[in-house]
């Protein structure tokens, strides 16, 4: 049994007492706690409806965290451990709906503690609630591996979902413009394996499910962040929420015969790219007006490099300066013989499906290659 | 080359007429009200890579809408010109349009099948004081001397100033169109939506009336956003000097505070009535732009 900050496997089973409702509105008729060194399973239950004599009996596998790797393993334990005339049953923290949708397909009843579950005998019993959120949340060392930089692994195992060694991992990350520590990724590779994204044999790390991870990748990219706002004239930083991966933007009229590349890389410490958005047509068929939109580490130095004025109207800019803190946004940007620094395929991706009508579907036909390409 | 069929049933009504006013003519009479920003819009969706304030892909409702009206802006030197008094006059009546009884001379019909009719209208700004060829009576500006049934008359339209300043030329199938400069045809819009918006909520008047004023009033409110949405960037180059000459003129002035009181902030009944028309950025574009063009003005 692993201890859990929130709840422990041992409290999780003290809550089977005889007569309590276990997933309304099925009680508990009868119950016996396993422990012992050769018991298979966590506890014996008997359910059955408050109204009615016959009970059903199940064994039971508690997971104090309830990860799609921890689920999947309760799920074989429990089947293991069910003995003629048993069904198998799981217990964990939370449920969420896609996670009880895997129970029921795979015949295995589960519960958590949050009023959520199914409890199915083929043929005879289907008992299944969805909806009570989560009251427990995640105390997993990295709670999201999709987002942030954390999320620079995840994008690195989308480009290429063989390594041999986590170093070479982290290494690769490093060379493509991300600032990660080994141990940062070794716990987003982690992360990734209890959700079964990736799994690991040997010290290979091996990318199981590039679909899933894509849209996880992309739901992340559609949330709300929040931003270390730039200090004010106090100094004073506050962090704020912003419905855009911008901290900033602003449109520009630049100066006659400027050459903004160069302008722009004449700055070391300032990181620059070209948007996904204005990247599109490097990896789709593509049509669209309106300013060129480059993202910027630094949007006062990037104004000072430029020059030029504020336009008010975006569509009369010469270019759309956006800043961001997001390591994502310049994280493997391809550079061209000019000197431009577009971004990469899949941050293309990431901006376009969170787009309009029209950029959504360019973004379908980059995911295809997106896929195509991690797949051969 | 457009895919966008774009239905005009005017056209064989007024495209012909429009182009044969403008025959041998470089400027001098303008397209307004609804039906110039009909081929506007017509002329934009054929140029879909030219830069305009809100991309017309990005609008909620694209449809070019086309009305049974054609305004015409004459410009004063043209009345005060009899030469193309007979000239404007023959092109009208020879396409079929006859003067208007109620409003004549200024204001011409012509009767369709299934008793419909089309009406041509021509506006002008308020002359200078002193210019001697052209004089004011009542809601007419007239040539003087008079030409009398040889001559046609243009509706004062105080809100027309500037509008012989940078007019915007487009071409639509081969005929070459002008349009207001974008603060000319803001204050005509801004004012004709404020005299409907009062209207509408003017207690005395019966509630058929109100209710139509209303409708009207959001009219012109969206023909506004719809006007400041397609201009260019060499249009909105150019407003500072029209904004220059007219900034101290009573009209402009009045639109500036029409500006400030219905289209500035959310809660005023303009930004109310039109924000489901547009996104909420290319709402905020429209209005910005507005506010800079009649800025610190009110």
């Amino acid at each position: 049994m692993s201890n859990n900050t929130q709840t422990t496997e041992s409290t999780m089973l003290s809550r089977f007492q005889v007569g309590e409702v276990l997933l309304a509105p099925l009680v508990i008729r009868s119950c016996v706690i396993l422990g012992g060194p050769k018991d298979k399973g966590d506890a014996r239950l008997e359910v059955g409806m408050p109204d009615r004599g016959e009970v059903f009996p199940f064994v039971v596998e508690t997971k104090s965290r309830g990860t799609p790797q921890n689920i999947q393993l309760a799920m074989v334990q429990a089947k293991a451990a069910a003995q003629e005339g048993e069904w198998p049953m799981i217990q964990v923290p939370y449920l969420s709906p896609e996670r009880i949708l895997e129970l029921e397909k795979a015949e295995v009843s589960g519960v958590d503690l949050c009023g959520n579950g199914v409890v199915v005998v083929p043929g005879l019993l289907w008992v299944v609630r969805v909806g009570s959120p989560n009251r427990f949340r995640d105390s997993r060392p990295l709670s999201n591996p999709y987002r942030g930089r954390s999320a620079l692994v995840a994008r690195m195992l989308l480009k290429q979902p063989h390594w041999q060694t986590l170093s070479e991992l982290a290494a690769s990350i490093t060379s493509a413009g991300g600032e990660l520590s080994l141990p940062q990724v070794s716990k987003a590779v982690q992360a990734l394996t209890e959700d079964l994204m990736v799994s690991k044999e040997s010290g290979a790390i091996q990318l199981r499910d590039p679909l899933r991870l894509l849209d996880k990748l992309g739901g992340e990219w559609k949330k709300p962040r929040q931003f270390w706002k730039r200090p004010d004239s106090a100094g004073r930083s506050i962090k704020v929420q912003v419905p855009s991966p911008y901290l900033s933007r602003q449109s520009l009229r630049l100066p006659k015969g400027i050459d903004w590349i160069q302008a722009l890389s004449s700055a070391p410490e300032l990181r620059w790219t070209i948007s996904g958005e204005s990247s599109v047509n490097r990896y789709a068929m593509f049509a669209q007006g309106g300013p060129q939109r480059i993202v910027v580490s630094d949007i006062v130095q990037a104004l000072a490099k430029l020059g030029g004025t504020p336009e008010p109207v975006p569509s009369f800019a010469d270019i759309e300066l956006l800043e961001s803190e997001d390591p994502g946004a310049f994280f493997d940007q391809e550079t061209d013989a000019n000197g431009v620094r577009w971004a990469g395929k899949l941050q293309t991706w990431l901006e376009l499906q969170a787009g309009d009508a029209r950029q959504q579907e360019a973004a379908k036909e980059i995911r295809e290659q997106i896929l195509k390409e991690v797949q051969q | 080359m457009s895919l966008i069929t774009i239905q005009d049933e005017m056209r064989p009504l007024f495209g012909p007429l429009l182009a044969d006013l403008f025959q041998g003519r470089d400027g001098g009479i303008l397209v307004a009200g609804g039906y110039g920003l009909f081929l506007k819009q017509s002329w934009l969706l054929q140029n879909p890579d030219l830069p305009i304030v809100v991309p017309i892909s990005q609008w909620r409702d694209n449809t070019p809408r086309v009305t049974k009206d054609l305004d015409l802006v004459v410009g004063l030197d043209v009345i005060s010109d009899a030469a193309a008094h007979a000239q404007v006059l023959q092109t009208i009546k020879k396409h079929g349009f006859k003067v208007s009884e109620i409003n004549a001379r200024w204001q011409f019909t012509k009767e369709l099948p299934q008793a419909r009719k089309v009406i041509v209208e021509l506006h002008a700004p308020f002359p200078p004081e002193d210019d001697s060829g052209l004089v004011v009576d009542g809601r007419r500006v007239k040539r003087k001397p008079s030409l009398g049934e040889r001559g046609f008359h243009a509706r004062t339209n105080p809100e027309a100033i500037g509008s012989a300043l940078n007019p915007f030329r487009f071409q639509v199938d081969g005929m070459t169109v002008l349009v207001p400069n974008p603060i000319t045809w803001s204050i005509m819009k801004l004012t004709a939506a404020d005299d409907r918006w009062k209207s509408a909520n003017h207690p005395d008047k019966p509630e058929e009336f109100r209710s139509f004023s209303r409708a009207q009033a959001i009219k012109h409110a969206q023909d506004v956003c719809r006007m400041v949405a397609m201009v260019n960037r060499d249009e909105n180059d150019a407003t500072p000097s029209v904004i220059e000459a007219l900034k101290a003129k009573p009209e402009f002035q009045r639109a500036a505070l029409i500006v400030a009181e219905s289209f500035a902030n959310d809660d005023q009944w303009a930004s109310q009535v039109l924000s489901e028309y547009w996104s909420d950025e290319s709402f905020a574009v429209v209005r910005s732009t507005l506010r800079t063009w009649f800025a610190n003005i009110a």
